[in-house]
C-alpha cells in the first residue's frame, strides 16, 4: 500500500470494493478530525446518497434522507467506513465488509423486497 | 468466429446510432429534400463516431471502467452531474421516441392505431431486458438488425448516378433557390442525432459486459469500425432510397407513412414489410438499448452492483432504473405524445450536453493510471478536439436552426 | 470531535491571512502515520488542479502553471466548512506544474 496518497484523486469518488470484489459504492464523502496539534486524520469514508447529495445541494440531501427514512429504507444517514478497513488502494479501494450486508445497500434490499420480488422471473 | 460476434457489439450500438428513430427520419428528409448532398453530413458523423466509440470501448477494455464510472472518478459527482441528468432526461425522450417509432411500425403493417402497440411494445422491450442476458440481446439485435440492408440494397437496384453521390461526399452549400435553413438544420441533426452520448457509455459497458481486456485493443479498434460501418452505410442508404424515389416525385417526408414508399419501387409489395421491419427493429434495438444505458449510466456514476446478466434479485437498483423509464415511455406514448417532436427535442439536447460528455476523453483517454500504454496518440487527441469544436459550433446554431429551418 | 467534510472543500477558494486569494483546493496529499490516514499538505492553485487530472494533453504555451503547498501546521480550521492559510500566501511553498508522462507512439 502506498504511503503517499492524493485524498482527491486517489480516495474520493473512486469505487469502493468488498472483499469478494464486489461494488460497495463510491467514496462519496471523506470525514477527517482536526486536532489541535497534529494534522487532520481520516475517521471516515462516507457512501452513499445522503453523502452524494449534500455535495451538490442541503436540500435535495434532506429531502432524499427524510424520503428514506419514511419509507423505512434506512435512518438516511451515509455507511461511515472507518479507515482501518481499507485493505487495498489499486484500480478500486477494497475495502474489508460484506457489501449486501452494509447500509450502502439499503435501497438495494428495499427495492428488492417492494418492488423486484413481486415481478415473476426475478429470480428470487 | 468467437472475434466474428464480437463485432455484435459494435453492430448493435450502431443501431442505436444510425437505425433509431430520429436517425432514420432525418435521413429521408435529407434525401428527399436535397437528394445525395447530405451525404458528407453522415460520414462526418461516423468518422467522429468511430474515433469516440473506438476510445471508449479502449478505456473500458484497459482500465475495467466504464466511462460513467472513469468521469465519477477523475471529475467529480459536482462536475458530472450536469452531464448525468442530461444524459438520464436524454435517454428518457428518445426511449420514449424509439417505442413510439417502434409502434409506428407496428401499425404500418398491423393498421391498428400505433398507440394501442405501446404497451405491449413496452411489455416486450422491458421483458427481454428483464431475462435476457447480455450477449443474447446483443447478438440477437444485431443479426436482426441486417434486414435494414434492404435500403442498401434498394439503391443498388434503382441504379443511381454515381458521380451524383460521389458528389455527396463533399460537403457543399445548398443549391440555389433552395432552403438554406433547412439544409443546414439538417445538416445539424444528421450530426447531432447520430453522434450521441449515450452510444459512448453504452459500447464502454458493453465492452465489461463482454468481459474485454488487453487484449482485445486490436478487437476494439475492428469492431468500432465495422460496427459505425455498418450503421453508417444504412443510413446514407436511407438517405439514397428517398433521394431516388421521393425527391423526383417531390415528396418531403412529413409522416412515416411517405417515408415507407421508399422500398416499393425496388421490391414491390415487399417494400412495405422491409421498411417496417427494419424500422421496428431499429427502434426496438436502440429502446432496449436506452433502456441498459439509462441503468448503465446510474449504476456505474454511483457505484451500485449493476450487470445485465445478473438475476434481478440481485441488481434491484439497476433493473428498477430502466423499468421505470419504460414505464415513462409507454405512458407518454399512450398519452399521444408525438415520437418525432421528441426526436427534435433530444437531438437539440444531445448537441447542447455534447462538449461537456467529449471533453472528458480527452482528460481521461490521456491519463496512464487508466490507460497504461494505451493512452491516445496525437491524432486522436487531434480528432477529439475538433470534435470539440464542432460540438461547441452545433451548440450555437442548432436552436436558431431549429427555429428557421425545422418542421 | 470536531470534524472537516474533505469533499466539501475541493475547490474552495482558500484565502491566507491577509485576506489574499491563494487559490482554490485542488489536491490535499495524506501520508500514513502511526496506523491512521493524515492529511499533511494541502495544494491550491492552477498547477494543483492540473495535477488531480494527470492533464498532460498539450503543454498549454505560455501559461503559468503554478501551485501553492501549504503545510498542515500552515492551514487554519477555525472555520472547518471555511479554512484559511495562518500565513502570507509568500511564505507558502510554491511548486510548478510537473512534467507531462512519456507518451506511447500511435
Amino acid at each position: 500500500m502506498a504511503d503517499d496518497l492524493h485524498a482527491f484523486r486517489d480516495l474520493l469518488d473512486k469505487q469502493l470494493v468488498d472483499r469478494e470484489n464486489r461494488p460497495v459504492g463510491k467514496a462519496d464523502g471523506l470525514v477527517f478530525e482536526i486536532r489541535a496539534d497534529a494534522p487532520p486524520r481520516l475517521v471516515a469514508i462516507e457512501v452513499g446518497n445522503a453523502a452524494i447529495l449534500r455535495r451538490i445541494s442541503e436540500r435535495l440531501a434532506s429531502a432524499a434522507a427524510r424520503l428514506a427514512r419514511r419509507l423505512g429504507v434506512s435512518s438516511g444517514e451515509p455507511l461511515r467506513i472507518p479507515p482501518e478497513k481499507i485493505v487495498h488502494f489499486g484500480n478500486d479501494v477494497q475495502v474489508d465488509l460484506d457489501a449486501p450486508r452494509t447500509l450502502a445497500y439499503a435501497w438495494e434490499r428495499w427495492l428488492r423486497k417492494t418492488l423486484i420480488s413481486r415481478i415473476p422471473g426475478s429470480g428470487v | 468466429m468467437k472475434n466474428l460476434l464480437k463485432a455484435g457489439l459494435g453492430v448493435v450500438t450502431s443501431i442505436a446510432g444510425f437505425i433509431e428513430v430520429g436517425s432514420l427520419s432525418t435521413s429521408a428528409q435529407a434525401g428527399a429534400a436535397f437528394r445525395f448532398r447530405l451525404l458528407w453530413a453522415v460520414a462526418i458523423a461516423t468518422i467522429c463516431l468511430i474515433f469516440l466509440i473506438e476510445m471508449s470501448g479502449r478505456l473500458a477494455a484497459v482500465s475495467k471502467h466504464t466511462l460513467a464510472a472513469a468521469v465519477r472518478e477523475r471529475f467529480g459527482i459536482r462536475f458530472q452531474s450536469v452531464p448525468l441528468t442530461a444524459e438520464i432526461v436524454l435517454d428518457t425522450l428518445v426511449l420514449t421516441a424509439e417505442i413510439g417509432g417502434a409502434c409506428v411500425a407496428l401499425h404500418l403493417l398491423s393498421g391498428i392505431d400505433a398507440r394501442w402497440w405501446a404497451v405491449p411494445v413496452a411489455l416486450m422491450v422491458w421483458l427481454l431486458l428483464w431475462r435476457g442476458r447480455f450477449s443474447a440481446i446483443e447478438n440477437g439485435v444485431s443479426m436482426l438488425g441486417l434486414v435494414a440492408l434492404a435500403f442498401v440494397a434498394g439503391v443498388f437496384l434503382l441504379r443511381p448516378d454515381w458521380g451524383e453521390v460521389a458528389h455527396g461526399f463533399v460537403p457543399s452549400r445548398p443549391p440555389v433557390g433552395s432552403d438554406a435553413a433547412h439544409y443546414g438544420y439538417l445538416a445539424v441533426s444528421i450530426l447531432g442525432a447520430t453522434i450521441s452520448p449515450y452510444l459512448l457509455n453504452f459500447y464502454s459497458a458493453g465492452a465489461i459486459e463482454d468481459d474485454w481486456g488487453e487484449k482485445d485493443i486490436l478487437t476494439n479498434r475492428i469492431v468500432a469500425t465495422v460496427g459505425m460501418g455498418f450503421g453508417s452505410v444504412v443510413s446514407m442508404g436511407v438517405l439514397g432510397m428517398a433521394a431516388l424515389v421521393l425527391a423526383p416525385r417531390g415528396i418531403r417526408v412529413d409522416q412515416y407513412e411517405q417515408a415507407a414508399l421508399v422500398l416499393t419501387q425496388p421490391f414491390g409489395k415487399w417494400g412495405l414489410p422491409l421498411f417496417a421491419a427494419s424500422l421496428f427493429i431499429g427502434c426496438y434495438g436502440a429502446a432496449l438499448e436506452l433502456g441498459l444505458n439509462l441503468s448503465y449510466v446510474l449504476s456505474q456514476a454511483l457505484g451500485w452492483n449493476w450487470g445485465e446478466d445478473q438475476k434481478p434479485k440481485d441488481d434491484a437498483r439497476f433493473c428498477t432504473v430502466y423499468t421505470i423509464a419504460i414505464a415513462i415511455g409507454a405512458i407518454l406514448i399512450v398519452a399521444g405524445v408525438p415520437p418525432l417532436k421528441l426526436t427534435m427535442l433530444s437531438m437539440a439536447l444531445t448537441v447542447l450536453i455534447l462538449p461537456l460528455v467529449v471533453f472528458p476523453f480527452l482528460v481521461i483517454l490521456n491519463d496512464p493510471r487508466y490507460l497504461r500504454t494505451h493512452r491516445n496518440g496525437r491524432i486522436a487527441n487531434l480528432v477529439v478536439l475538433a470534435i470539440l469544436a464542432l460540438g461547441a459550433l452545433l451548440a450555437l446554431v442548432v436552436i436558431p436552426l431549429e427555429v428557421a429551418g425545422g418542421r | 470531535m470536531k470534524t472537516l467534510r474533505l469533499d466539501l472543500l475541493m475547490g474552495h477558494r482558500v484565502r491566507d491571512v491577509d485576506g489574499r486569494v491563494v487559490g482554490r483546493l485542488e489536491e490535499v496529499r495524506m501520508e500514513k502515520r502511526g496506523g491512521d490516514w493524515v492529511a499533511v499538505e494541502f495544494h491550491m492553485g492552477s498547477a494543483a488542479a492540473l495535477e488531480r487530472f494527470s492533464a498532460s494533453v498539450f503543454g498549454l504555451p505560455g501559461h503559468a502553471q503554478h501551485g501553492w503547498a501549504a503545510t498542515w501546521e500552515q492551514m487554519d480550521w477555525t472555520y472547518a466548512s471555511r479554512p484559511r492559510v495562518r500565513c502570507r500566501r509568500d511564505e507558502l511553498r510554491r511548486f510548478t506544474r510537473p512534467a507531462p508522462p512519456s507518451r506511447s507512439a500511435k
